[in-house]
């Protein structure tokens, strides 16, 4: 397996006291599969994906991703696993406004202690792949958003994650970007046999995946 | 892509306000430079024509007045010495040289100075050398003994000395400054007026003949005129020359180079127990000088220090206002990958390389306005600064501000060390 959770329970404090934002019983992901999880506004999908990156530590229940126990890592620990096992394609891009797209791709690879050069062979591979190596040294504001979605793609794909996380990877893109898009994240997680785990409220997107899956079936 | 890279991205990218702050530290380090480069030129101004004296013999009184006199040919002499002290002093076993000094006189507005050979004694510090070799052009005069010997005894006996010994030989040797601005030299003959600010004429002619020319000294011994002293004493209307009632022939000052080693520690003591006449230590007499100046301006030093602490705040500040503007950036990197230990290093790097541009641009600057500002400072205090760098001082600056800088960056990436990845990466409304 890929991935495997098993009763993990997320809580938040705030003004209104403790709450549980998250529960999952048992959930697993065999390696290189595809999954969509759908969901609405503030069902935890964000939540579920910030804990997979380990972003968010696990604070109860058990989180494997790529073979690696997440519930007591050290955060620093887990930053480095993120960098070299988790690649994030996100609905606003992220894209870092100072750098060009060539080192916005360079980025991952620097902080999984790829070197120099390799990193930028990598990352200038990685956009070719995505199709948009010609603007290797453009930056996001001078790319249209297709681009910048790409460049986005190419970011997470460039350490050769073993699992890609993408959290609504076409909202914020016309029909026609996000379908080229969306066959580019389907394409090249095959090409990777990375295992692919997708949050969206799109049908056009969940419909492109095998295994659909809802917010509640999960936490059921 | 390195740390480096990301910080000089980050710069770029908010590059107006990033060069203002590099710059609000850069004119407090401009301000000490250029404070430190006017101590420095001050210091060699004042210290360096003192260097290789010792000590000075003069009338009782002002013992700074003595060397500002005798080294620095500034101000009025305040009065005479016996000559039997310097016949004295001549002899003790302790002093290795003594070379007497009689002013009053000037020459176009030089001073001129009456002095024996002893002037180009190898122990007389400036020009360095012995004899000739002191000398651009020319050679040393004489200073005839005999003469000499005739008008001192003739002033003792009250005949005056208007039988002008030694007038058809009277030699004089000039600084550098006075060949050069006068645009005379060997051969040219002078006249001294009376008073060391150029005033009436003697009423004989008396008329010197230039043998030598000093070579340059950067001090004060290249603006003077130095004429043997029997040819000084031979003027007949010539205040320098009789003390009170007693009829003792005077001088204004006698410079005195004790031998090495335990001599002058000998000397100083016995000199001081005097009453007839006061000594100066040169070096003591200026290092006093030095600390009273030294003192006024360290206050302009403080205040350019703390110019400088508060540039370093300003970019403090300014890193930290863009901390909220920059919740997502630092969110995305810790996304990819950064730990907080990078991300707090980042900022603290950005905080370093602009205070380091920024102290490096001072350090321009103030050699620049230095160099802008000579010409005034030349007019206004009579000495040009030198906007030489000064390695170590300019260096400890620059690594002091930098690591200010580095202190200030502090406080931002703390922030940034504690931003929540999830907040910075929500989509914001």
């Amino acid at each position: 397996m890929s991935v495997e959770v098993s009763d993990l329970r997320i809580r938040f404090s705030d003004a209104g006291g403790e709450r549980t934002v998250l529960a999952v019983k048992r959930w697993s992901v065999a390696a290189g599969e595809h999954v969509c999880v759908r969901g609405a506004s503030g069902s935890g999908k964000s939540t579920l994906l910030n804990v997979l990156a380990g972003i968010l530590p696990v604070q109860a229940g058990s989180v494997v991703v790529a073979g690696a126990e997440l519930r007591g890592m050290p955060e620093a620990q887990r930053d480095r696993h993120r960098a070299r096992q988790v690649g994030f394609v996100f609905q606003s891009f992220h894209l870092l406004q100072g750098l060009s797209a060539l080192e916005n791709v360079m980025l991952p690879l620097h902080f999984a202690g790829v070197h120099a050069a390799e990193a930028r062979r990598a990352a200038l591979a990685m956009l070719e792949r995505t199709g948009v190596a010609h603007r290797a040294a453009a930056k996001p504001a001078q790319l249209s958003v297709g681009e910048q979605q790409r460049v986005c793609l190419a970011r997470a794909l460039a350490p050769k994650p073993a699992v890609l996380l993408a959290d609504e990877p076409t909202a914020s893109l016309d029909p026609e970007n996000a379908a080229i898009a969306l066959k580019l994240l389907l394409e090249s997680a095959r090409e990777q046999r990375a295992t692919l785990i997708c949050v969206t409220h799109e049908p056009e997107v969940m419909q492109h995946f095998s295994s659909v899956q809802t917010m509640k079936e999960l936490c059921a | 892509m390195t740390l480096l890279t990301l910080v000089r991205r980050g710069i770029a990218q908010r590059r107006l306000s990033s060069v203002l702050t590099a710059l609000s530290a850069g004119v407090g380090v401009a301000l000490v430079v250029a404070i430190l480069l006017l101590r420095a030129s001050l210091e060699k101004h004042f210290m360096e024509p003192g260097r290789g004296y010792s000590l000075v013999v003069g009338p009782p009184g002002s013992r700074l007045q003595l060397v500002l006199n005798s080294v620095y040919h500034l101000d009025r002499s305040s009065g005479l010495v016996p000559w039997s002290v310097y016949e004295e002093l001549k002899a003790h076993p302790s002093v290795r040289l003594a070379v007497p000094y009689a002013v009053g006189d000037s020459f176009r507005g030089y001073r001129v100075v009456g002095t024996t050979e002893a002037l180009f004694d190898a122990a007389f510090p400036h020009p360095a050398g012995i004899g000739a070799a002191k000398l651009a052009a020319g050679r040393p005069f004489v200073c005839d003994a005999d003469a000499l010997a005739h008008a001192i005894a003739d002033m003792r006996s009250g005949a005056g000395a208007a039988h002008d010994h030694g007038h058809d030989h009277a030699e004089a040797v000039i600084g550098a400054e006075v060949a050069e601005a006068l645009d005379i030299g060997v051969g040219a003959l002078i006249e001294p007026t009376h008073g060391v600010e150029g005033g009436k004429e003697h009423k004989d002619e008396h008329l010197w003949t230039v043998v030598g020319v000093l070579k340059p000294t950067g001090t004060p011994v290249d603006r003077v005129v130095f004429i043997d002293l029997a040819s000084f004493y031979a003027i007949p209307d010539h205040a320098g020359g009789v003390i009170g009632s007693n009829s003792e022939v005077g001088l204004s000052s006698i410079l005195l180079f004790p031998k090495p080693g335990i001599h002058k520690a000998l000397l100083l003591p016995r000199l001081m127990n005097r009453s007839e006449f006061g000594v100066a230590e040169v070096a003591a007499e200026l290092q006093t000088l030095f600390h009273i100046v030294g003192r006024v301006d360290s206050i302009y030093l403080i205040t350019a220090a703390l110019v400088t602490v508060l540039g370093v705040i300003s970019i403090m500040v300014a890193i930290y206002n863009s901390m909220a503007a920059r919740k997502r950036e630092i969110a995305i990197l810790r996304a990819v990958g950064a730990h907080r230990r990078t991300v707090f290093g980042v900022v603290v790097l950005e905080a370093v390389v602009i205070t380091f541009v920024g102290a490096l641009a001072g350090l321009i600057g103030g050699h620049v306005l230095v160099l802008l500002g000579a010409g005034a400072v030349q007019s206004a205090a009579g000495f040009a600064p030198q906007a030489g760098v000064l390695w170590l001082q300019e260096g400890a600056l620059l690594l002091l501000v930098t690591l200010l800088g580095a202190c200030a960056g502090v406080v931002p990436a703390l922030h940034a060390y504690r931003e929540d990845i999830a907040t910075g990466l929500a989509p914001q409304s």
